[in-house]
């Protein structure tokens, strides 16, 4: 067993100190920014970018990847205690998870989200342990123009699974792409758009974009419209569950990390998806659906057990056809490629120690947050009383500190700044940046791939349906924009009704 | 409301806080005017790509990628606009937006002066300007965290890391 002996060489990896202390340090990280109101996983990825530039790829990896899983447990804090979701896929989980903590409950609910997490998590990362190496060696017959046509697929599937409107979403993706060519022409070397600055000649660094459209533009953002105030947290000492509540929620947990684990691979929105479905799943086998919306335990169990299993699978179509499912992967993405690592089919041969370590990390990293968030939530739930008008500033001098530091360049300090104002007004008009981001990524493989294959055909588009592969993925993407409507129009219904079951439960409560 | 009860501090009302604060909805003019950016922005790529040399698909010049997206995006943002009054998801620009505009021309100013001062007199005027005026907290906490933070930049860019940052001392 060849991957086995690979899988398990990825444990040399993490477990030499410093790797399982940037595993610690990211997991906390990543459940104190889930905690905290206002910046989310992707803009505290994004702010740290200049940091990982002088680690190892696999330290810098682990690190960002432990931030990204640790913030889905944060967002969860807030959801059951205040019924303040922090990230979107926590959201069905303010539910039942708010009424649990009223009827005194919150220790369990938060409990059980925790071992829900971790066995959803663990049996994800089992899946991407097996799926990975099998999807890479069969993208690895991949030409030209099956990636044109695979980056083509992911652009789109983000634009319309992602929330918010699909119009929207692709207005943003093609300002991605058109950001993309920005700088030389990668076939003639010509300058494109760069309006003869020097500054522009190569291009616009990634890490810029990023930083900008979800650092500077999220601190913009609560500048203006402070996250509500935080007060009167319920009390509790600790979050256990007890057996009968761990027997009651296991079926809701073994459905959640299946359900999760499929829907995650898919890209766009994966683990909101993901906890919905859960949600619905289990009101529609209970017993007494009934009990749903009062603080049934199955109702936190799902969804969070079917979020972390998303949430890990999304990783599948990064590391093996160097794919980014979602704005927070597209954020992983360019973060291998600053470390000179192109993700795709090849990673996993050409960098194991890169592809095995932040994979095995995970396993180390949900048994730190397990052992983390059983006795130390108090403390996190503490964290709640920082205010915002303290931390938008620290947040804002780190970016700005961070972003000169990469290229010793007041330039990308101005660009950083005018970025941050586009994300500003992209959050208030409703255009979602992930698209953006993700479509800038993808830009430069989609244009120097389709150059490649027209090149190969000598003009002719045939080569779009040549391989059998090659026309799976044009069915795959009529089927995304023919599905796109529906699927929007589904995702949408389900949110008006959790949103309208909290709204009714919130004026039944009034009273 | 829930601010209410909150500017209050009455302990057994955390119940009543709304689950998620609805900013103000913006309306069909900010929905209009934020699809036509982009079709403004899509049109002039379309022509300076077109100014590139677009050649054929045997032989693309550097202009035909960039002319197919500038393309798509007229596309696009064309049908957001033709959808402007259907939008619910655009928030109106309230009062919010001059903090904004005092943020942002305030992290303008901090880069232009710190290649020419260093980075200390700028970062603490940024955090007591962010802190005090913008945040409108107390004297003492603005003082102390504006000290404090420029310190630890010091003590970890300076000092620690030997970052190439503009510094005066």
């Amino acid at each position: 067993m060849d991957i086995l002996n690979d899988a398990l060489g990825g444990f040399d990896v993490v477990l030499q100190p410093a790797n399982l202390l940037f595993c610690l340090l990211g997991v906390t990280l990543g459940m104190l920014i889930g905690v905290l109101p206002g910046l989310g996983p992707a803009a505290t990825i994004a702010i740290l970018l200049p940091i990982t530039y002088t680690m190892e790829p696999a330290s810098a990896i682990i690190l960002l990847a432990g931030i990204f899983y640790g913030a889905q447990y944060g967002g969860t804090i807030t959801s059951v205690l205040l019924r303040l979701p922090g990230e979107a896929s926590s959201v069905v989980t303010a539910l039942d998870g708010y009424q649990m903590a009223r009827q005194g409950r919150a220790g369990a609910a938060l409990g059980i989200a925790a071992v829900g997490s971790f066995v959803g998590g663990t049996i994800a990362i089992v899946g991407l342990t097996f799926l990975a190496p099998l999807v890479a060696s069969f993208a690895l017959d991949f030409g030209p123009a099956e990636y044109t046509l695979l980056a083509l697929l992911g652009i789109l599937l983000v634009s319309s699974l992602g929330n918010g409107s699909a119009r929207k979403a692709a207005v943003a993706a093609t300002i991605g792409l058109l950001l993309a060519t920005v700088g030389r022409d990668p076939v003639t070397g010509v300058s494109r758009f760069t309006f003869g600055s020097d500054n522009l000649a190569d291009g616009i660094d990634f890490v810029i974009i990023a930083m900008g459209l979800f650092g500077v533009g999220e601190i913009l953002y609560n500048m203006a419209t402070p996250p509500s105030a935080t007060s009167g947290t319920p009390q509790f000492r600790r979050a256990l569950p007890t057996g009968a509540d761990l027997k009651q929620s296991s079926g809701a947990i073994a459905r959640g990390s299946v359900s999760g684990f499929v829907l995650g691979v898919l890209p766009g929105g994966g683990a909101t998806i993901a906890s919905l479905v859960a949600y619905a799943t289990e009101k529609k086998l209970a017993k007494r659906p009934e009990r749903f919306g009062r603080g049934a335990i199955e109702g936190v169990a799902g969804p969070e057990t079917a979020n972390n299993s998303a949430a890990t699978s999304s990783f599948i179509p990064l590391l093996t056809l160097g794919i980014p499912a979602n704005g927070t992967m597209a954020i992983m993405f360019g973060a291998l490629m600053l470390q000179g690592i192109t993700p795709g089919p090849g990673l996993i041969n050409e960098h194991p120690d890169v592809f095995w370590g932040v994979i095995d990390s995970m396993y180390i990293g949900n048994v730190f947050l397990l052992l983390l968030s059983i006795p130390l939530i108090g403390i996190f739930v503490r964290l709640l009383r920082v205010k915002a008008t303290i931390l938008n500033p620290l947040t804002v001098l780190i970016t700005m500190i961070g972003v000169y530091t990469v290229r010793n360049s007041v330039f990308d300090m101005f660009l950083v700044i005018a970025f941050g104002v586009v994300g500003y007004l992209m959050k208030k008009t409703g255009f979602p940046p992930g698209p953006l981001v993700l479509a800038f990524v993808l830009g430069g493989l989609l244009e120097t791939s389709f150059r490649q294959s027209i090149r190969l055909s000598e003009g002719s588009l045939a080569i779009f349906v040549a391989s059998p592969i090659a026309v799976t993925l044009v069915v795959a993407i009529v089927v995304a924009i023919a599905a796109a409507p529906v699927m929007a129009w589904l995702l949408r219904r389900q949110q008006a009704r959790t949103d309208a079951t909290l709204h009714t439960h919130a004026q039944a409560y009034q009273d | 409301m829930s601010s209410s009860a909150v500017a209050r501090g009455e302990p057994d009302q955390d119940h009543e806080l709304e689950f998620e604060e609805e900013a103000p909805r913006g309306g069909a003019t900010t929905a209009r005017l934020g699809a036509l950016v982009p079709l403004v922005l899509g049109v002039s790529g379309a022509v300076v790509s077109a100014g590139l040399g677009i050649g054929s698909l045997g032989a693309p010049g550097a202009g035909l990628w960039p002319l197919v997206i500038s393309l798509l995006m007229i596309t696009a943002s064309a049908t957001a606009l033709l959808k402007a009054k259907q939008d619910d998801d655009v928030e109106a620009f309230d009062r919010g937006i001059l903090t904004v505009v005092l943020s942002v021309v305030s992290l303008l100013a901090y880069a232009a002066l710190l290649p020419m001062v260093g980075f200390e007199i700028p970062t603490v005027l940024l955090l007591f300007f962010w802190i005090k005026i913008l945040g409108r907290e107390g004297w003492r906490s603005a003082v102390t965290v504006s000290l404090v933070a420029t310190a630890v930049v010091y003590g970890l860019f300076v000092l620690l890391l030997a970052v190439p940052l503009p510094h005066l001392f």
